[in-house]
Formats: structure tokens, C-alpha cells, sequence
């Protein structure tokens, strides 16, 4: 982290060093309204939903145990399923993708 | 019983209690590259200065086998003693006694001393490592726990407190760590966490070490949660050593002055510090070359280094430095250097330490997380801080100080005492390509060579507004003054404010931006 890089700060260009914790920020994604996405890491104990599937909001579509609970996952919105995209017994990260709608 | 028997009779109870949890478990303690309690206090304390209270106290549980038990000093070893020749009260968890888990009585040691630092106006050293609450002991513990939170709280402000992590701290425990004034931390020895790995994994099936979650370097680099990181246990107790020279005993107190002594490194300021306003230099260069002996020491290395904290010496008054750091980030404010200054700030103003801004900054860093992770709320904090302070302020400018960040860092409009800036300090709204390709937007635009007619704007704002004469025909700069003249102008600002006062309106206190 010691060699010197760019850094633009209103209009000028600085050569400064950058920190470990600036360097390995994320970056920010406009959230995608047809995809659902794990909020809490967890293992996936149940799938509910199936591709092609019309639900309603609040449609359980799966269950995530996660802090020894067993959280139902429900579905933001009325829409149908396009593709499921986790299994039963699998372990997952937060922020994985569980389901795509159709547009 | 014969005089002699009783003397007998109590040598060899102390004896057996200053043994700790035993051989094999001080043997543990050793192998796992840690030293015991006792060698620790004697190592950070003045030679003999050390006195143990409370060395009888017993634990009263009656449940799941812990009747018969004996515990010793029931995990933890408290008293009084020096260090730098000043007075402190200490407690010195002892985790070769049931892992110096915390019962009852054990936390009522804690309290004990912590109520008698507070009374008499010494600083606390209480050096954790301990495996968290004894659970034998039920809800107990957990009072114990909150008993030694709310002392911490009562004591902030009133007299320094330093927490010493040289073990496991994990838990609830690690809040009165949080809430004390300094937090030491050692490589491969301390852990810190609300939430241990195992559980995480458990919970959350993630797995990450225990290094990798809360050791001494995640804590000193990324959390923030200790402002000195150190290599061995030695020298994190000559960390506390220094540091205890340059902190008074109490905030009715002012530090003890040293003998004023000249900068020893001669550093040429003007070599040190590139005129371009966007080439990188080491603030802590110019702290060197002003302060007494050129001994500055620094708070939160690791963590938020585009800005710098610290203590210095002028004319042996300590005071606290502030000053952005050109080297890391271009020396921006963002939410975690926000933070890191604010507390600074009101630790100084709290325990009477004079304070020296240095300001070279191109305002708060742009970027989506950070507006999300609340720069507003937090880059607040430092307006607050050093508005609120009363203690002396004195700030220099020494190149860029553009737009809100000018403000912020200890501006005459939040107070200053006094303002210098060197004749390569930019106060303006912003830098002189962003103003120019704003102001003359549409000259630029319109011109047959738009990128010559950027050159030139740029050059008409720079020629008029990045220099420091505008602000101070204000009188919102107090002097410009040459670079090589600036410890002489600190030295005399520190001297001529030493019996400031500053009213503030009554209130049973402010609501900062937490």
C-alpha cells in the first residue's frame, strides 16, 4: 500500500497512497427488482418456489436457518418465477442470489 | 497461637495465593506466549511501587461444584502503584485462575479500585485477559460486567483510563475496553470480539479465524477499537509508559511538564512539503520538525491514516496534534478519520491538553459507500468536537484547505484561538480545476480551443484565490508566516493561552452525532 496511485477529489487529481480497507471497499450495485437475494448467511432448509410459478407478495419461497432460527423468505413483490437459483441443504453467503423473476 | 505461628500462618496464605491457578497452569499461561498477571504488573510498574489490596477475597458460589473451589485473589490481582513516576490504580486479570473468568467478587475487585481511582484522581490500567463471564455464576457475573460499564462511563472524562488487551476479551467484556480512553493490543495475544468464530460458524456458516475476526491488527487497522498496536507484551508497556508521561492525572489537572528541550531532527520544512498542492508529503515530517525533541507520539497508526493524532510537546506543555495526512488518501476526511479526530478531540478537551491543528486537505472523500456508511453523521463529529472544545486551539494551514474540510478542521469560524497559515495555503471553496471547470463552464465550452481555455481559467483562479491573502484580509487567518518560523509562532500561542477561559451555555450535556 505504500506506492503512490491517483485519488480525484473534485476535479484534481492527488498521488497519494490508499489503505487496505479504501482499497477492498465494494463497489455499489444498483439493486436489480428481479432478483432476490440472500440478506444473512445460512443453510437453505426448504425451497418453496418453482420456476414458472405465479406467487404474491409475501408468498413464502423458501427457508433459510440462520441465527438457529428458521427464517421464511418471502417474495417482495407478485410476479412469476423465472429460475431458482439455490437447493435444500446448500450452505450460502449473504447477498447470494435465491430467485429471479420474470421482467 | 504464637506471634510467630501467625506470621508463619499468613506467609504461607499469601503464598499460596500469589502462585496464581498453579504450576501447570501458569506453565499453560507461558507456553501460549503470554506472561502472568503478577510479571505483568511488575513489568509495567515502577520497580517496587506495586501494592496488592483484596488478595483474600474469595468467590461465594454455591452451584454446579464451584462450593469447594478455592480461587485465588478470585482471578484477578488489583492495587496502586507508579508508573513514570505517576500514580495509577491497576487491575491485572489473572486467566491462569479459571481461565479469569468473572464472578462476582471478581468484578467487585474491579469496582473496588475503579472507585478508588475515580476518588482519587489517578488513571486506571486494567489489563484483560480473560475468557469471559463465569457461568457458573448465573446473572452475577453478567451484574458484575455492567457494575464495571457503568464505573467506566462515570470515570470518562474524569480521569484517563487504559485498557490493556493481552488475552482473550471477548463477549460483552469487550465494552469496557470500548469505553475507556486507550486501548493497548498486541500481535498474536490479543482477541477481541462480540461474536466468536465458532459461533459464526455455527450460526452464519462462515468460517474465519480468530486472527482474521478480531486480532490485534484487524482491531488496530481496520475496526479502530485500539489506538496502540505493539509486537511483544514489552513493548506495549513502554507504549503506556510514554503515554502516561504526557496525560494528566486527572481532567483538574494539567500534564506534568517535561524541560523544554529543541526539535531534534532539523527537518527544512520547505524541503519537506511540495508546493503542488496535489504531490504527497508526511505530515508527521512537520510535527517532528516543530515539536520539543522531536517526540511525537502517535495515536491510531494504523487505523484512518489520512489523518494523524497524537501527542507533542512545546515548550514541555504536552498538546494534542491533529493534522491530515497528505501521504495516505490526499489527506481526506472520511467516516472512520471523522471518528478518529472527533474523540481525540473532545480526550484533549476533556483532560485540559492544548490543541494543534495542522491542515493540508482536498475535503471529504467521494464514493457511494461512504455517503451510505453516513459521512454526514459522522464527518459531523469533528465539527462538533472542536466546536465544543475549550481548551487553547491554534491551526496552521499549511497548503490545501478546500470547501467543508477547511471548515472542519478547527477553522476561526468554529472557534480557533488562532490561525496561521503558511504562504502555500489554498483556502477556497474548492481546487482550482474543479472551480474553473465550474465558473467558466461555458467559456470553456465555447471556445475554438476548449482544452487551452480550461489551462487559462485555471490559472486566472489559481492566480486569485489559492493563496492565503483572501481569508486573511478577512481576518479569518491571523498571521501568514514563513514555514521555518512556525514552532516559534506555536511555542508563543500554546504560552499566551494558558489561563484561557470560555464560557459556554449551561446544559447537562450536548448531543453530539454519535
Amino acid at each position: 500500500m505504500d506506492e503512490l496511485k491517483k485519488l480525484h477529489v473534485d476535479g484534481t487529481d492527488y498521488q497519494t497512497r490508499l489503505t487496505r480497507k479504501y482499497a477492498a471497499r465494494a463497489d455499489w450495485r444498483r439493486p436489480d427488482p428481479s432478483q432476490l437475494r440472500s440478506v444473512i448467511p445460512g443453510l437453505v432448509l426448504e425451497v418453496k418456489a418453482k420456476p414458472g410459478q405465479k406467487v404474491r407478495r409475501g408468498d413464502v419461497l423458501l427457508v433459510l436457518e440462520a441465527m438457529k432460527m428458521q427464517n421464511p423468505v418471502a417474495a417482495p413483490r407478485d410476479g412469476v418465477v423465472a429460475a431458482v437459483a439455490v437447493t435444500a441443504g446448500q450452505t450460502i453467503p449473504k447477498n447470494t442470489l435465491l430467485f429471479e423473476f420474470e421482467k | 497461637m504464637s506471634l510467630f505461628s501467625k506470621i508463619q500462618d499468613f506467609l504461607s496464605r499469601t503464598s499460596k495465593l500469589t502462585k496464581g491457578g498453579g504450576e501447570k497452569a501458569v506453565q499453560k499461561q507461558i507456553a501460549s506466549g503470554k506472561m502472568t498477571a503478577r510479571d505483568r504488573i511488575r513489568d509495567l510498574l515502577d520497580d517496587g511501587s506495586f501494592h496488592e489490596y483484596d488478595l483474600f477475597v474469595e468467590h461465594k458460589c454455591q452451584d454446579f461444584g464451584m462450593e469447594g473451589k478455592k480461587l485465588p485473589g478470585d482471578g484477578v490481582i488489583t492495587g496502586t502503584g507508579t508508573v513514570s513516576g505517576h500514580p495509577i490504580c491497576i487491575f491485572a486479570q489473572d486467566f491462569t485462575v479459571a481461565g479469569g473468568s468473572l464472578g462476582l467478587m471478581h468484578a467487585r475487585k474491579i469496582t473496588k479500585i475503579m472507585d478508588h481511582a475515580l476518588k482519587m484522581g489517578v488513571p486506571l490500567i486494567g489489563i484483560n485477559d480473560s475468557g469471559g463471564a463465569r457461568i457458573q455464576e448465573g446473572v452475577n457475573s453478567l451484574a458484575g460486567y455492567g457494575e464495571i460499564f457503568y464505573r467506566n462511563t462515570l470515570a470518562s472524562g474524569v480521569i484517563p483510563q487504559i485498557s490493556v488487551i493481552l488475552g482473550p476479551c471477548a463477549g460483552g467484556a469487550v465494552y469496557s475496553p470500548a469505553l475507556t480512553d486507550f486501548v493497548f493490543v498486541v500481535d498474536k495475544i490479543s482477541k477481541m470480539f462480540i461474536t466468536g468464530p465458532e459461533v459464526i460458524k455455527t450460526v452464519l456458516g462462515e468460517e474465519i479465524s480468530m486472527e482474521d475476526l478480531g486480532g490485534a491488527r484487524v482491531q488496530a487497522e481496520i475496526s479502530g477499537n485500539a489506538h496502540f498496536y505493539a509486537r511483544s507484551e514489552l513493548e506495549c508497556f513502554e507504549q503506556i509508559k510514554r503515554l502516561v508521561s504526557f496525560i494528566p492525572w486527572n481532567n483538574r489537572k494539567a500534564a506534568e511538564p517535561f524541560p523544554p528541550k529543541p526539535p531534534r531532527t532539523k527537518i527544512k520544512i520547505e524541503e519537506v512539503v511540495p508546493s503542488e498542492a496535489n504531490k504527497p508529503f508526511d505530515v508527521r515530517d512537520v510535527v517532528r520538525a516543530v515539536c520539543d525533541d522531536s517526540d511525537f507520539l502517535e495515536i491510531q497508526e494504523h487505523f484512518a491514516p489520512n489523518i494523524v493524532i497524537g501527542f507533542a510537546r512545546f515548550d514541555g506543555q504536552t498538546v494534542g496534534i491533529v493534522g491530515n495526512q497528505p501521504l495516505v488518501l490526499a489527506g481526506v476526511l472520511d467516516v472512520d478519520a471523522s471518528d478518529k479526530a472527533a474523540r481525540f478531540i473532545r480526550l484533549c478537551d476533556a483532560f485540559n491538553i492544548p490543541l494543534i491543528t495542522l491542515v493540508d486537505l482536498p475535503g471529504y472523500l467521494p464514493g457511494v459507500d461512504q455517503e451510505h456508511a453516513g459521512v454526514i453523521r459522522h464527518g459531523a463529529k469533528i465539527l462538533y468536537a472542536y466546536s465544543e472544545a475549550t481548551v487553547p486551539k491554534v491551526t496552521v494551514i499549511l497548503r490545501k484547505a478546500y470547501g467543508g474540510g477547511y471548515i472542519a478542521m478547527c477553522s476561526r469560524h468554529l472557534g480557533a484561538d488562532f490561525v496561521f497559515a503558511w504562504p502555500t495555503a489554498e483556502i477556497a471553496v474548492m481546487g482550482s480545476e474543479g472551480a474553473a471547470n465550474i465558473i467558466f463552464r461555458k467559456e470553456i465550452a465555447a471556445a475554438a480551443d476548449p482544452e487551452a481555455m480550461r489551462q487559462q481559467k485555471i490559472q486566472e483562479y489559481t492566480d486569485k484565490f489559492a493563496n492565503p491573502y483572501i481569508a486573511a484580509a478577512e481576518g479569518h487567518v491571523d498571521a501568514v508566516i514563513k514555514p521555518e518560523e512556525t514552532r516559534e509562532y506555536l511555542t508563543h500561542a500554546i504560552a499566551v493561552s494558558r489561563s484561557k477561559t470560555e464560557a459556554r451555555p449551561d446544559r447537562k450535556h450536548g448531543i453530539p452525532p454519535f
